[in-house]
């Protein structure tokens, strides 16, 4: 059985790919969580040592991390706990 | 198989205008779209756009897909146009998911920024170097961070810094800014911003971030170094042609070629628009022009083939 799917995205207010992400996954039903890095500053660090690197959008899917806006590095991930 | 008049392939402000152009032409189009973003989505500040004194590139561009999605035109967000194939009439378009037949194209895959392709800059990347400003500035608080490129993009990311950085250089390889002068009176009467022209940047280098640039002074060819934590590159854009390469002409920089005059390319039936073809003022407000007139000119040899 597939794990149960964990997806967080750290994003913020002004970040144009953040938009494209969410909307992506909003479009393929896929439930996730948003942390803002303008309002929990204190979350960048996480972010930073989860993405081993600073840039945003950095989309968590349970362990696998997606930097950026990569539709098909998010469909691998999401494919690979059954959840498209 | 599906058959459309007319495909449209890209959704940035040349792609969208040529959809609501279309659909009042009454072709049964279809536009195509990676996803709704373009150069305009990544722009912080646009003021030049009219009916607009000052907005942000997303909300113009929502307000443009806004307006996109009232007329009758069918969408595919978020599928990639691979490969187009010449049928004795008209074209075959796939992509990963679906083939799509068309009487006439429509190329507005706009283009992608450019990088400098300079020693250690894939390794920084993340670590110091952004191509997306709206998207990572914040992360730059308190810190030293340069620009690249004095053009109005490269001017206009210097400006918007000064909400965050403590200090920000701002790099141009000619001796000369590029950008709108009232960008220049702007960039002038700011004394957290250091314009250093004539430089030609040659590498980031660093430890696991970065930490320095190093540049050639054009003129006299000396090396220098700025310390500094992050830096913006912000040289301009590459046209997204490798769709279109040895199906229709391009120039020597990959741009789109063909008649101004109807946007039409070196291929019958397939015509362009936006930042993909070849012009020297890559502006929202030409890229919707050039939208608008590739409509058109579609239509007109649309109703043509079918008569």
């Amino acid at each position: 059985m597939a794990d149960k799917l964990i997806v967080k995205i750290y994003s913020s207010p002004d970040c144009p790919y953040c938009y494209v992400v969410k909307d992506y996954l909003t479009q393929k039903g896929i439930e996730f969580e948003e942390i803002d890095l303008y309002e929990q500053l204190e979350k960048r660090q996480e972010m930073e040592k989860i993405s081993k690197q600073k840039n945003i959008p950095v989309l968590i899917i349970n362990k696998e991390v997606v930097i950026g806006w990569h539709k098909e590095k998010i469909d691998e991930a999401l494919k690979k706990y059954e959840a498209i | 198989m599906k058959q459309y008049d007319l495909i449209i392939i890209g959704g940035g402000p040349a792609g969208i205008t040529a959809g609501i152009y279309a659909a009042r032409k009454k072709l049964k189009t279809l536009l195509i779209t990676k996803e709704f973003l373009g150069q305009v989505g990544l722009s912080w500040r646009i003021e030049n756009y009219p009916g607009f004194p000052r907005i942000n590139g997303r909300d113009l561009l929502k307000s443009f897909c806004g307006h996109l999605i009232q007329n009758e035109v069918e969408i595919k967000n978020y599928e990639e146009a691979l490969r187009i194939e010449e049928l004795e009439t008209g074209f075959k378009i796939k992509t990963k998911e679906n083939e799509f037949n068309s009487l006439a194209i429509i190329i507005a895959t706009g283009a992608m920024p450019k990088k400098l392709d300079i020693k250690n800059e894939d390794k920084f990347i993340g670590q110091g170097i952004s191509y997306c400003l709206t998207c990572d500035e914040k992360s730059f608080e308190g810190k030293k961070v340069a620009v690249i490129g004095g053009g109005n993009a490269g001017a206009e990311a210097a400006i918007e810094l000064l909400k965050f950085a403590s200090e920000i250089y701002l790099l141009e390889y000619l001796e000369n800014l590029t950008c709108d002068e009232i960008l220049k009176e702007e960039i002038d009467s700011q004394p957290k911003i250091q314009v250093i022209t004539g430089a030609e940047v040659l590498s980031f280098e660093g430890g696991e971030e970065l930490k320095k640039i190093v540049y050639k002074k054009r003129k006299t060819g000396e090396s220098k170094e700025i310390d500094i934590d992050g830096c913006f590159v912000e040289i301009g854009t590459k046209p997204n042609t490798d769709l279109v390469k040895g199906l229709i002409d391009l120039n020597e920089k990959g741009e789109i070629i063909g008649n101004p005059k109807t946007m039409e390319t070196s291929k019958k039936g397939i015509f362009a628009a936006g930042d993909v073809w070849d012009f020297d003022y890559k502006q929202i407000v030409l890229a919707t022009g050039q939208g608008a007139l590739a409509a058109l000119s579609a239509s007109s040899y649309v109703k043509s083939s079918k008569s």
